[in-house]
C-alpha cells in the first residue's frame, strides 16, 4: 500500500529514533508562521529588532541547514504572497543564517555556551554581509524599520551608504540574531529529542542571561561601530 | 473574527477577480521588470496611479491602504537618506541647496525618488494581484505550475496559519495586559512568545498525526476544487504582458531609459522642500506611531 510507503519515510536522527518525514512537512509550515509571528510579535512590543529568522534557527539546527533554508524561503515567499514581493529579495538573508546554524550545529558550534554564542554572532555578521547590498540595490538604503534613522545619523557623521546601512545593520542583526538563537534554543527544548538530526544540541540558557548576554554584544558594537566613526 | 492579514484576499467581482492568476503574475512580473529598468521616477509614479484607480475600481482601497501602511516609511525614508549623502554613481552632479549639513544634489534627490518609485509601483501592482487572488486559486496554480506537492502544501499551510497564530498571540497580549503585565519591551516578550510557540509546537504533532492518518502524499496529484481554464483570452493576455519589458528595453536602448534629454531638473525650493518633508514624514511615521500607540494605549 502507498499508505505504508509514506509511513516509511523517516530521516535518520543521531539521537535515535528517526524523524517521520510528515513531522517534518508539518514543522516546515509551522516554523515559517513562527518567523512571520517573530516579526508581528517584535511589531506589536515595539521592540527594534526582527525576530523573522526564529523558525529558520529551530529547523536549521534539527532537521538540517537545507530544511532551514527552504523554511527561509517559504517563509519570504509567503510574505511575498501577502505584502507584496519586496519581502522576496530578503529570502536570501533567511537562507545564508538558515546554512550558518544548521552547519554551525553540524560541525558541534551548539554544543557549549561559548562556541554558541560564537555561532549567534556568526550568522549576525553573515546575514548582514547578505542583507546590506540587498538593501542598497533594491531599496536604496532604507527599508522603513526604525533602524533607517541609525543609517540616517550614521550617514550624517560622513559614512558612506555601504558603511552605514552595514553598520545599523549589524547593530541590529547582532542582538536580534542572538536572541533569536537563544529562543531557539527555548523551543527545541520542547521538541522531541529525536528531531535533533544535525547532532546534539545544548540544553537551552536562562533567557535573562541571554537578554544579558545580547545586550552586552550590543553594547560592544555600537562601540566598535563609533570608535570606528572617529 | 481572525484579522485578515495584510494584503490579503479581498472577494469580489471585478474583471482582476476574474483574471487567471498565471495571467496576474505574469503582468505583476512585467512590471517589476519595468520598473527596475526604468530610469524615470515620474513614469513609475504615474504607473503607480494608473494602479490606484484599479485598486478603487475593484474596490479594495481600504485594504491596499492597510498594505501600503508598511511601505510609506520605506518610500520616504529611501529619498531623504539618498537625498541627504553626495551622489556617488553621478559625475559632476549639481548642488541645489545646503540645509544646515547636508548638501542636497538634484541627482541624488532623483534617485532617492526613482528607488521609491519601484517600490509604491511594485507593491501597488502586486498588491492589488494578492488582493484578488483566492488562495485556493494560488495553491492550484502553484500545481499547475509543477511545484512539487509538499511544497505546495507547506506553502498553503503557512498561509492558512498565519492568521490563526497571528490571532493566538493577540489573545495572549491581551490577556497579560488584563494581568498588568508588560506589554511592550523586551520585558514582555518571553511570557508573550512562548505561549504562540508552546501552541504552535503542539500544532506540529497535532498536524503531523492527520497527515499520517490521511496518507500524505499516498496520491501524488491532488483533485483541485477552484481551477480556471487556460483559454485563448488568458494566451493573448500573457502574451500581452511582455509589452512593458519590450517598452522598457527599447527606452533603455533608445531613450536612455526615459530620462529626458536635458536631465532632470528641479528648482531649490522643491528640492528642499521633497528632503525636509521625506524627513519629516519618515521620523514622524517612526517615532510618531510609537508615541499615539503609547497615548491610545494608555486610554
Amino acid at each position: 500500500m502507498n499508505e505504508q510507503a509514506t509511513q516509511g519515510e523517516k530521516l535518520s536522527s543521531s539521537t535515535g529514533g528517526g524523524v517521520p518525514l510528515t513531522y517534518v512537512i508539518a514543522l516546515v509550515p509551522v516554523a515559517s508562521v513562527l518567523n512571520v509571528i517573530g516579526g508581528t510579535v517584535a511589531g506589536a512590543l515595539k521592540l527594534p529588532i526582527f525576530l523573522d529568522m526564529i523558525g529558520t534557527a529551530v529547523v536549521a539546527m534539527t532537521i538540517g541547514p537545507w530544511w532551514g533554508a527552504l523554511v527561509g524561503v517559504i517563509t519570504n515567499l509567503t510574505m511575498g504572497f501577502l505584502t507584496g514581493p519586496v519581502s522576496i529579495p530578503f529570502a536570501a538573508c533567511n537562507v545564508v543564517g538558515a546554512l550558518v546554524w544548521g552547519y554551525g550545529t553540524r560541525w558541534g558550534f551548539a554544543n557549549d555556551k561559548l562556541r554558541f554564542f560564537g555561532l549567534s554572532v556568526a550568522s549576525a555578521v553573515f546575514v548582514s554581509l547578505m542583507a546590506a547590498p540587498i538593501v542598497i540595490f533594491v531599496f536604496g538604503g532604507a527599508t522603513g524599520h526604525a533602524s533607517d534613522v541609525l543609517t540616517a545619523g550614521l550617514l550624517a557623521a560622513g559614512n558612506d551608504m555601504w558603511a552605514a546601512v552595514f553598520s545599523s545593520n549589524i547593530i541590529v542583526s547582532s542582538a536580534d540574531k542572538i536572541l533569536s538563537s537563544f529562543l531557539a534554543l527555548a523551543i527545541i527544548g520542547a521538541l522531541p529529542t529525536n528531531l535533533q538530526v544535525t547532532g546534539p544540541i545544548m540544553k537551552a540558557e536562562n533567557m535573562g542571561t541571554a537578554v544579558l548576554i545580547t545586550a552586552g554584544t550590543v553594547v560592544g558594537v555600537i562601540l566598535t561601530v563609533v570608535s570606528m566613526n572617529l | 473574527m481572525a484579522r485578515v492579514p495584510v494584503g490579503a484576499y479581498v472577494p469580489g467581482d471585478s474583471f482582476f477577480h476574474k483574471a487567471h492568476p498565471f495571467v496576474k503574475f505574469y503582468w505583476v512580473g512585467s512590471f517589476v521588470i519595468f520598473c527596475f529598468f526604468n530610469k524615470n521616477p515620474y513614469v513609475n509614479y504615474s504607473l503607480t496611479l494608473i494602479g490606484l484607480v484599479f485598486v478603487v475600481l475593484t474596490k479594495t482601497f481600504p485594504s491596499y491602504v492597510r498594505a501600503m501602511v508598511i511601505f510609506f516609511p520605506a518610500a520616504f525614508a529611501m529619498i531623504f537618506l539618498q537625498s541627504i549623502v553626495p551622489p556617488a554613481v553621478f559625475d559632476n552632479p549639481e548642488l541645489l541647496a545646503e540645509i544646515g549639513p547636508f548638501s542636497l544634489y538634484t541627482e541624488s534627490i532623483i534617485y532617492g525618488m526613482l528607488f521609491s518609485s519601484r517600490i509604491l509601483c511594485i507593491c501597488t501592482w502586486s498588491i492589488l494581484m494578492l488582493m484578488t487572488l483566492h488562495p485556493g486559486e494560488l495553491s492550484s496554480a502553484l500545481q499547475k505550475a509543477r511545484v512539487p506537492y509538499t511544497v505546495n502544501f507547506m506553502i498553503t499551510t503557512t498561509l492558512q496559519l498565519i492568521p490563526i497564530l497571528q490571532r493566538e498571540f493577540g489573545i495572549i497580549l491581551s490577556a497579560q495586559k488584563s494581568r498588568a503585565m508588560e506589554a511592550q519591551g523586551f520585558k514582555a516578550l518571553l511570557p508573550s512568545i512562548i505561549p504562540v510557540f508552546a501552541g504552535a509546537i503542539d500544532r506540529v504533532s497535532q498536524l503531523s498525526m492527520s497527515l499520517e492518518t490521511r496518507a500524505f502524499g499516498a496520491n501524488k496529484e491532488r483533485t483541485l476544487l477552484r481551477y480556471k481554464e487556460f483559454t485563448t483570452k488568458e494566451t493573448v493576455l500573457s502574451i500581452l504582458s511582455l509589452a512593458p519589458i519590450v517598452l522598457v528595453f527599447y527606452g533603455r536602448a533608445n531613450f536612455n531609459a526615459f530620462v529626458p534629454l536635458e536631465g532632470f531638473s528641479l528648482s531649490p525650493f522643491a528640492g528642499s522642500f521633497i528632503v525636509i518633508f521625506c524627513g519629516t514624514a519618515f521620523l514622524s511615521i517612526i517615532f510618531g506611531a510609537t508615541f499615539a500607540i503609547r497615548l491610545l494605549g494608555k486610554k
